[in-house]
């Protein structure tokens, strides 16, 4: 079944938001999952390696992504997968998750800081 | 001449005396409704009190079962008890779950709340599939480091509920 085009609509909208660093991401239990509060929902953009995701299609060591939209009771409302490398949404969905990994572990700050560290001749 | 003169406006004297008395008795029924009023005010304001103090209480003692529950999960996880980690994991998200809408917590709160329920939420299938899987090994690290730090944020909320309580 098709996503959802609404949903695909917020994850574009939600990319553009953190890449203005509108947007905050979290870490979650799972080192490859992180989440973005939102008024009455979360959404989750996970990176998943093919034993979990077991689709046949897909190449042993090729990560797929999958962004869900949770409700606050827990349930999960709508999801997108991005597939193989190929597929329709991966590349909207694996900028995604890089964008929420850097943001959500501060890693931008961290290379502002050292760049300022280094240019500055500190160590 | 000035007994003539009190016989004479003996009906005005009254009438002014009387306005006098009156005037005194309208000020001091004025100050006692006042005062009642400010009576009422101030009890009602003690009621509101204890109703805020006990919901303060009501609320830490609610958080408190669910920090014991997210306790009872990281012990079951550590020891590798499956069946009670699950049980563990789904009473505890229950208990987080009922304090989601709760307005004495702060907006920061209700965030971590909410961000501990989803992570019990994603926890919850994991401890299945371990307790389901034959000679599963532990859980990882990750998991027991996140554990602790719901353990915290409750715990700090706790304390923040308990003394807001102290100091009612």
């Amino acid at each position: 079944m098709s996503p959802n085009p609404k949903f695909v609509q917020l994850i574009k909208s939600l990319k553009t938001a953190t890449e203005q660093g509108r947007i905050e991401w979290s870490e979650t239990v799972d080192e490859h999952t992180f989440r973005a509060l939102l008024p009455n929902a979360i959404v989750r953009i996970a990176k998943v390696f093919n034993e979990k995701m077991q689709l046949e299609d897909q190449d042993l060591n090729e990560p797929a992504y999958i962004a869900s939209l949770v409700d606050d009771g827990g349930e999960v409302l709508e999801s997108v997968t991005s597939g193989q490398e190929r597929g329709q949404h991966y590349v909207l969905l694996s900028e995604l998750f890089e964008l929420a990994r850097r943001r959500a572990r501060r890693i931008d700050d961290l290379l502002d800081r050292l760049i300022t560290n280094v240019d500055s001749g500190r160590r | 001449m000035s007994l003539a003169y009190f016989k004479e406006h003996y009906g005005d004297l009254a009438s002014v005396v009387g306005l006098l008395v009156t005037m005194v008795g309208f000020l001091a029924t004025i100050r006692n409704v006042r005062k009642a009023r400010r009576a009422a005010e101030e009890a009602r304001q003690a009621a509101r009190l204890a109703v805020a103090r006990l919901n303060s209480q009501l609320l830490a003692n609610e958080l408190g079962a669910a920090l014991e529950r997210v306790r009872e999960t990281d012990a079951a996880i550590r020891e590798c008890n499956w069946d009670g980690a699950v049980y563990r994991c789904d009473e505890a998200r229950f208990r987080l779950a009922s304090l989601l809408e709760n307005h004495e917590l702060r907006e920061a709160e209700r965030e971590l709340i909410r961000v501990a329920f989803d992570d019990f939420g994603m926890i919850l299938p994991d401890l299945q599939k371990l307790r389901n899987d034959v000679g599963s090994k532990a859980a990882g690290p990750r998991l027991a480091k996140r554990l602790h730090k719901i353990i915290e944020a409750l715990s700090r909320t706790k304390g923040r509920l308990q003394s807001s309580v102290m100091e009612m």
